[in-house]
């Protein structure tokens, strides 16, 4: 499924570059999970935010343009984190869907947060049916970005979740075809 | 005025009792129960059942009838039972068996009906892709019935407009002849064999029509192939090479796949009399067998004595009708006389 490019979208902007930030984070070893990682974020351009307005306040029709738009910025910043939080706060905490593939047998879904761990508790797949139904916590880990399907016989096999397949009453099919290991 | 506020009072009052009903009916915990038995309807004992739904519950493994029950508010907290949003994932496995899955729903705490689980062992039907099982579903047979399945035979050179149609009147003709060869061999429950015709193409490996034949509950597995030849003086003839595949095992008896090739048969269309007449002694013998093991084994998990006198009777018959070219079949009808004799004498 395609990404939407709908311009409603540029309210994930702030969202994106956290990811960015976020993946930055973990390359050098700060792996935390993501409400922890935003409350930090958070924390951090307000203090910013913070030091940059005070200077401005007492004669801000006074101040110059540059510092002004910086403090414009940082504010943008901190309303793009805390509507991260609020999105993902919102977001279904399981995603119901089905399997198609012809090796389902023992086979699970899990999903995988941003830094690729599983975050997801639950997951059987239905041997029959390819229905199955996963939990997690997007409030605490962020929106689940991958969806790992495995089966002892098959090769694991891992897709992108587009938002719309998190949201609520969505109950999608993913694609199994059986590669073996 | 205050007459309105009473009346918006015993609204209030009753949209929260409603609230709080329904949110009581949903946390109500459905009770489960079921029954896990093998492909060929023989419960099965000592099976692994597992809960989930956020986390993994293990109940007691299912009893000597293959039954288990639970009731889902002992096992999780009403919260995370809330969550389940109506579906239980049970998970089974049984070593020897591949484990199976299955997602059952229940609404307004409703308990689902009782919950039939089918293992397939491990050289079973495993295998199988999943859509080739799905169109197989319908075949899969009751416990207790006796059908022999049929897979299409290919053929070449007959001039046939539908291919489909010559084997369905293949099998019409040869259910026929193995109901007759039974009934004149005085096999009790021989009304009860059929045989069907399965949607696959033609299946030469052993070991897949064993899976196939497992997986269907099968009596016996056919398959094989055709073609018309012409001499050289102009006479037409129909050469058939088919493979009888007797399904039941009953270990350590059978232990080995029991496979007949038939040589080629010379007749002049699907048919022809001749054709049939061969093959009813051919494949109404090893129906016979396929019974024989089917019947031993079921004989062998009640200790029926009469049972396998009975076996014995039909099985000594049959040995008896038998002449050139039944070798094979000869020597597997004396093993299982043999296990009946042995099985008779204790």
């Amino acid at each position: 499924m395609e990404e939407s490019t709908d311009p409603i979208k540029l309210l994930d902007l702030p969202g994106q570059v956290l990811d960015k930030v976020v993946e930055v984070l973990t390359k050098v070893g700060i792996d935390l999970p993501a409400l922890i990682l935003q409350l930090f974020l958070l924390v951090l351009v307000l203090l910013v935010l913070n030091i940059t307005i005070r200077p401005l306040l007492p004669g801000w029709q006074n101040a110059k343009l540059l510092p002004l738009l910086g403090a414009g910025g940082l504010g943008l910043i901190a309303i793009g984190i805390l509507f991260g939080i609020a999105s993902q706060a919102t977001l279904p905490d399981r995603l119901i869907g089905r399997v198609a593939g012809q090796e389902l047998t023992g086979a699970r879904v899990d999903l995988l947060d941003l830094r690729h761990e599983a975050i997801s508790t639950g997951g059987a797949v239905d041997t029959d049916t390819g229905e199955f139904i996963v939990f997690y916590s997007p409030a605490w880990n962020g929106r689940a970005r991958m969806l790992r399907i495995s089966s002892p016989s098959c090769k694991a096999r891992e897709q992108a979740i587009a938002p719309g397949r998190l949201a609520r009453g969505s109950e999608s099919t993913w694609e199994f075809p059986c590669e073996k290991p | 005025m205050g007459v309105s506020l009473r009346e918006a009072m015993k609204h209030l009052i009753l949209a929260i009792l409603c609230a709080v009903i329904s949110t009581g009916a949903a946390a109500a915990a459905p009770l489960v129960n079921g029954t896990v038995t093998a492909r060929n309807g023989t419960p099965l004992a000592d099976v692994q059942v597992q809960v989930e739904i956020r986390t993994v519950q293990t109940l007691p493994p299912s009893d000597s009838q293959g039954h288990f029950q639970f009731d889902a508010a002992t096992l999780f907290p009403a919260g995370e039972l809330r969550d389940a949003d109506g579906r239980l994932m049970l998970k089974f496995s049984k070593p020897g068996f591949h484990p199976v899955n299955k997602q059952v729903r229940f609404t307004e705490g409703r308990s689902p009906s009782p919950v039939i689980i089918q293992l397939d062992p491990i050289s079973g039907s495993g295998s199988i892709p999943a859509t080739e099982k799905e169109a197989l579903k319908q075949f899969t047979a009751a416990p207790g019935s006796t059908p022999l399945f049929l897979i299409p035979y290919s053929f070449t050179g007959i001039q046939a407009s539908d291919p489909k149609h010559v084997n369905e009147r293949l099998r019409a003709n040869l259910e026929r002849v193995i109901v007759t060869h039974l009934q004149a061999a005085g096999v009790s429950g021989s009304q009860a064999v059929s045989m069907k015709l399965l949607p696959l193409e033609q299946v030469n490996d052993i070991e897949r029509l064993r899976t196939y034949g497992t997986y269907l509950n099968a009596l016996g597995m056919i398959s094989g192939y055709g073609a018309v030849e012409t001499a050289p003086g102009g006479s037409r003839s129909l050469g058939v090479s088919s493979t009888f595949l007797v399904v039941p095992q009953a270990e350590p008896l059978v232990g080995a796949p029991v496979l007949y090739v038939d040589d080629e048969v010379p007749a002049d269309s699907v048919t022809s009399p001749r054709l049939y007449k061969y093959l009813s002694k051919l494949w109404g013998r090893s129906t016979v067998l396929a019974l024989g093991v089917n019947d031993y084994r079921l004989a062998l998990s009640t200790h029926d004595k009469q049972a396998f006198a009975r076996i014995r009777k039909y099985l000594h018959a049959e040995r008896a009708g038998a002449g050139p070219g039944d070798e094979a079949l000869v020597s597997q009808l004396n093993l299982l006389i043999s296990a009946v004799d042995r099985e008779l004498a204790k």
